[in-house]
């Protein structure tokens, strides 16, 4: 379908991943890691032409139906039936591709909201919906800030559908479908924080072509997939209102506060009666 | 925040669940324990037996002093006293210890005798002044006719009163000796409360709030704490003397 | 009254407990009422529904979107069903824990009412799941997502209705006459009510706080950051605004179990309850008050959703907190009963403005529920109060216990 360019990037990308390959889809590991850094992904706006590979090549790698895209497609949102989209949008200076997917955030909300564990972000960086664990309960839509996930409703066995960076072929040593097959090389896989040295090499070695804004840098704590654009994000639709802080810290005080009302409301309980009980009299008039 | 390396702001809440968890398995046994029943109560809870006043049997002629013992003044002139029946029925099975022997002189309000049962005892108090004349030796061996017949084979000492008017002034008889005995029972059960709160056996200080009846022999499943509440408080020392 | 009583306890000494359960299957009055002719064709469709539901996918029955997931069956029968089974915790605390004697003749109804509520909404959320059988992996541990609030919510469900169980389960033990089982279930009474009134709270708060993940999704006006406090707050008077519809419609239709005694104190128990409710939506109120103040809500004011906000604080949050006063003082049951039935439509207002209304409000497509939600949805209360009349013409529940039942 496209020519497969195995470029320098690759080699860069294959050796990150080289480090980081391991167990991607393992057993819950809850406690921080300051061994494996966060991979992530830099989507570069200034080079994408918008060719649409990334689409069909995402749903090729992930073995799922192929997009039916026409020749000038109108906007379309992300559904059940894709992991990514990419939309074109006319901008102040002429066309801009905006390529749309999970962000992987590095505290993500869908995960602290998931009360099986199905969503699950790996040490890696990659968030990934594990199936044997799903209940479709839907509160990671509800608390995705990105409104990332999507439920497959017309199934009576139904999936979450959502990027999750390809977690397949970086177990066997590759970088993800999109950025692999890219021909322009918009997409670049790497860990996180050389990603945003590159950003910021490319912004300051080339001030007029892009803003000087890396979307998904702070963003609900900071993304794993990272934005650069030509022109102001709020253009192509980005919601510049995320907050800067992760979501999950807006519950923080709510769970904090589980632990000291469950042990000390039995408690007070018990006081109270033991105080209300001795002053009580059995009177058999009064039972009714 | 570096958000360079995976973190998990929640990664203790899996250990302060299991901890919360075990707080509830604990908290049940905790709280048992705390408000166990002492033995006392425990014992008083089963079955209760009534000790009412309908079941004393308390014959005429004789009189009963404010610490409980009966007097009988024969024709001959001589006097017999011992513990009243309702003592007895409280205190259940005791031992007589005299302390004061035939030949001695005592006055109303003497030690005489201390009643025991094992560890506890009760001091006795004469009633009535005047020379001891005998003290029951059946008693030394075998308290049971204490129990048995109180007011007949039971009594504890033979006195020659020196002035019984005077000396039983004090003291109830007939009518006026059961409805004492009455009021007496009442006046046990209010003690045997407040002794109880005293000594924390608050659960069958509840019970008997509640209207529980009293057991027979009641003051034998009682500690020294109580019987001593039992001497000072109850008993107290009618004779003010000297 | 003529109506003959229609409990009857099963007679150990000839140990015919499997007659005895059939013959409690028959219905005790009349089969052909106006409301069992009504209401039933809606619980047989709300049945196929489900099934149907279970056939072919949610999207067969629903009009639920990728912008919004969470549907009436959520968002009302558990978020708004919740706070209207509050009354069982709140009177198990007042009867049990400060010995309030003259709310007893309502105990039992509120703790049946809770039950009942919580496990039909459970249900309800079953409905709605969209892979169900893997509900037990929370349970068995396939994982145990502890940093969710979902999480939390889930599990004091489940031990919230054991706990609610066991405090209602003596009125079972005295209808099949096991005296041995009520003694020692009655003995655990206190454990269950501690329990229960500290995972009650904990989950009220619970269900409030699922939403503060969506911060950016909820109209301003209804995303604060005290919405745990709030919903817990508001389950106590809306608890008990259910209880005082409940009592008086059950104390009227099912008089003739009560005692005279019982009659003459339902005024009294109506009024006092209205006394509660409207201290409860006082603070309520205030605290609402604060909140405006804190986010800076007059900046909505003027706007469409800010008159919402108006109409639902003004007409179905301040106006029944001066019923409950005004009924209060006069004494006055019809009142009681008008302004709770305000409250509860306040407590729907607001927790369906929360979780559907003002949730994602730039989404394209907005959600309205299809008739067969709205169908299954009625057809679970229903089914639940079929259930509720069962157990009251059966158990001990208005009627006294039998008397060896008494004096635990």
């Amino acid at each position: 379908m496209y020519l497969n360019r195995r470029t320098f990037f690759k080699a860069m990308g294959a050796t990150a991943v080289a480090l980081s390959v391991g167990k991607v889809s393992a057993a819950s590991e809850a406690f921080s890691d300051n061994g494996t850094e966060l991979n992530g992904m830099l989507y570069d706006m200034s080079r994408c032409v918008g060719c649409f590979g990334c689409e069909y090549d995402c749903a090729e790698a992930h073995e799922a139906e192929m997009p039916d895209i026409p020749r000038n497609p109108p906007p379309r949102k992300l559904d059940e039936t894709c992991r990514t989209i990419v939309n074109k949008h006319e901008t102040s200076i002429g066309m801009v591709a905006f390529k749309d997917q999970c962000r992987h955030c590095s505290e993500p909300a869908c995960t602290a909201a998931c009360l099986t564990m199905a969503m699950y972000k790996t040490k890696e960086g990659p968030v990934i919906w594990r199936e044997d664990k799903c209940m479709g309960c839907r509160y990671c839509m509800i608390a995705c800030p990105f409104d990332i996930p999507k439920f497959e409703y017309k199934s009576t066995n139904p999936k979450v559908v959502k990027c999750d960076m390809c977690v397949k072929r970086l177990v066997e040593d590759e970088i993800p479908a999109c950025s692999y097959f890219c021909p322009e090389e918009a997409l670049t896989y790497g860990k996180r924080s050389d990603l945003i040295k590159e950003a910021r090499k490319r912004i300051i070695e080339n001030p007029d072509t892009y803003i000087d804004y890396v979307y998904g840098e702070h963003e609900a704590g900071g993304t794993s997939w990272m934005y650069i654009s030509p022109v102001p994000f709020e253009e192509l639709g980005f919601n510049m209102k995320i907050q800067k802080k992760s979501y999950p810290g807006l519950t923080k005080g709510f769970i904090s506060s589980i632990a000291p009302v469950d042990l000390l409301l039995p408690t007070f309980l018990l006081g109270v009666y033991q105080a209300t009980k001795s002053t009580s009299t059995i009177n058999e008039e009064d039972a009714i | 925040m570096e958000a360079f390396y995976y973190t998990n702001i929640f990664e203790t809440k899996g250990i302060e669940y299991l901890v919360t968890v075990a707080f509830f398995l604990l908290l049940v046994p905790f709280w048992m324990i705390l408000n166990k029943k002492s033995k006392i109560s425990q014992k008083f809870h089963e079955a209760l037996s009534v000790l009412s006043v309908k079941r004393l049997n308390i014959p005429s002629g004789v009189y009963h002093s404010p610490n409980h013992m009966w007097m009988y003044m024969f024709k001959s002139g001589k006097a017999r006293f011992g513990l009243d029946e309702l003592m007895l029925r409280i205190t259940g099975l005791v031992s007589v210890e005299p302390i004061k022997h035939a030949g001695d002189d005592v006055e109303k309000g003497d030690l005489i005798a201390i009643i025991h049962q094992k560890e506890k005892q009760i001091k006795v108090f004469s009633p009535l002044s005047g020379s001891i004349r005998k003290f029951n030796s059946e008693l030394q061996n075998d308290t049971s006719s204490m129990m048995e017949d109180t007011y007949g084979k039971g009594w504890m000492y033979e006195i020659k009163p020196k002035s019984w008017i005077s000396e039983t002034a004090d003291c109830v008889i007939a009518e006026d000796a059961i409805s004492w005995t009455s009021s007496e029972l009442v006046r046990f059960k209010d003690f045997l409360m407040s002794s109880l709160w005293k000594n924390s056996a608050s659960q069958m200080a509840q019970t008997l709030q509640d209207g529980g009846e009293l057991r027979e022999h009641l003051l034998t499943e009682l500690p020294q704490e109580v019987w001593a509440d039992f001497e000072n408080e109850f008993l107290g020392r009618p004779f003010q003397k000297n | 009254m003529n109506q003959t009583d229609t409990i009857q306890y099963l007679d150990n000494k000839e140990n015919k407990t499997w007659r005895f359960l059939i013959s409690e299957l028959k219905p005790k009055t009349k089969v052909f009422t106006a409301f069992n002719i009504i209401t039933l064709p809606i619980i047989l469709l709300g049945i196929a529904l489900i099934v149907y539901r279970f056939m072919h996918g949610l999207e067969a029955v629903t009009n639920l979107s990728q912008d919004v997931p969470w549907g009436i069956w959520k968002a009302f029968n558990v978020v708004v069903g919740v706070a209207m089974a509050g009354g069982a915790y709140v009177l198990v605390f007042m009867t049990h824990v400060l010995h309030i004697k003259r709310y007893e003749p309502v105990l039992k109804i509120a703790v049946l009412n809770g039950l009942l509520a919580y496990v039909f909404y459970s249900a309800a959320l079953v409905l709605e799941l969209g892979r169900p059988l893997d509900i037990f992996n929370v349970i068995i541990g396939n994982d145990y997502g502890v940093s969710s609030i979902l999480f939390l919510v889930a599990w004091h469900f489940m031990l919230y209705i054991l706990c609610l169980f066991l405090e209602f389960s003596p009125s079972i033990a005295a209808w099949l006459n096991a005296r041995k089982m009520h003694k020692f279930l009655t003995g655990i009474t206190l454990v269950a009510v501690v329990f229960g009134i500290t995972l009650s709270v904990l989950h009220q708060g619970g269900i409030g706080a699922l939403f503060l993940l969506a911060k950016d999704k909820i109209h301003p006006l209804w995303y604060n950051n005290y919405m745990p406090l709030m919903f817990v707050i508001q389950s106590v008077f809306g608890g008990l605004s259910l209880v005082v519809v409940v009592v008086a419609i059950s104390w009227k239709i099912f008089a003739f179990q009560l005692t005279e005694k019982m009659l003459k104190a339902k005024n009294d128990i109506l009024v006092g309850l209205a006394g509660i409710c409207s201290v409860g939506l006082f603070s309520y109120v205030f605290m609402h008050i604060i909140i405006f103040v804190h986010e800076k809500y007059f900046a909505y004011m003027g706007t469409g959703w800010g008159n919402w906000y108006l109409l639902e604080m003004i007409g179905l949050v301040i106006l029944p907190m001066f019923l409950f006063m005004y009924s209060y003082k006069t004494k006055n049951a019809a009142m009681v009963i008008v302004s709770s039935v305000i409250t509860l439509l306040g407590i729907l207002v607001n927790r369906l403005n929360v979780s559907l209304i003002a949730y994602n409000i730039d989404a394209p497509v907005r959600y309205v529920p299809t008739w067969q939600e709205l169908t299954v949805s009625l057809a679970i209360i229903l089914i639940q109060i079929w259930v509720f009349r069962w157990i009251i013409l059966r158990m001990p529940v208005l009627r006294n216990a039998p008397d060896w039942a008494k004096g635990h």
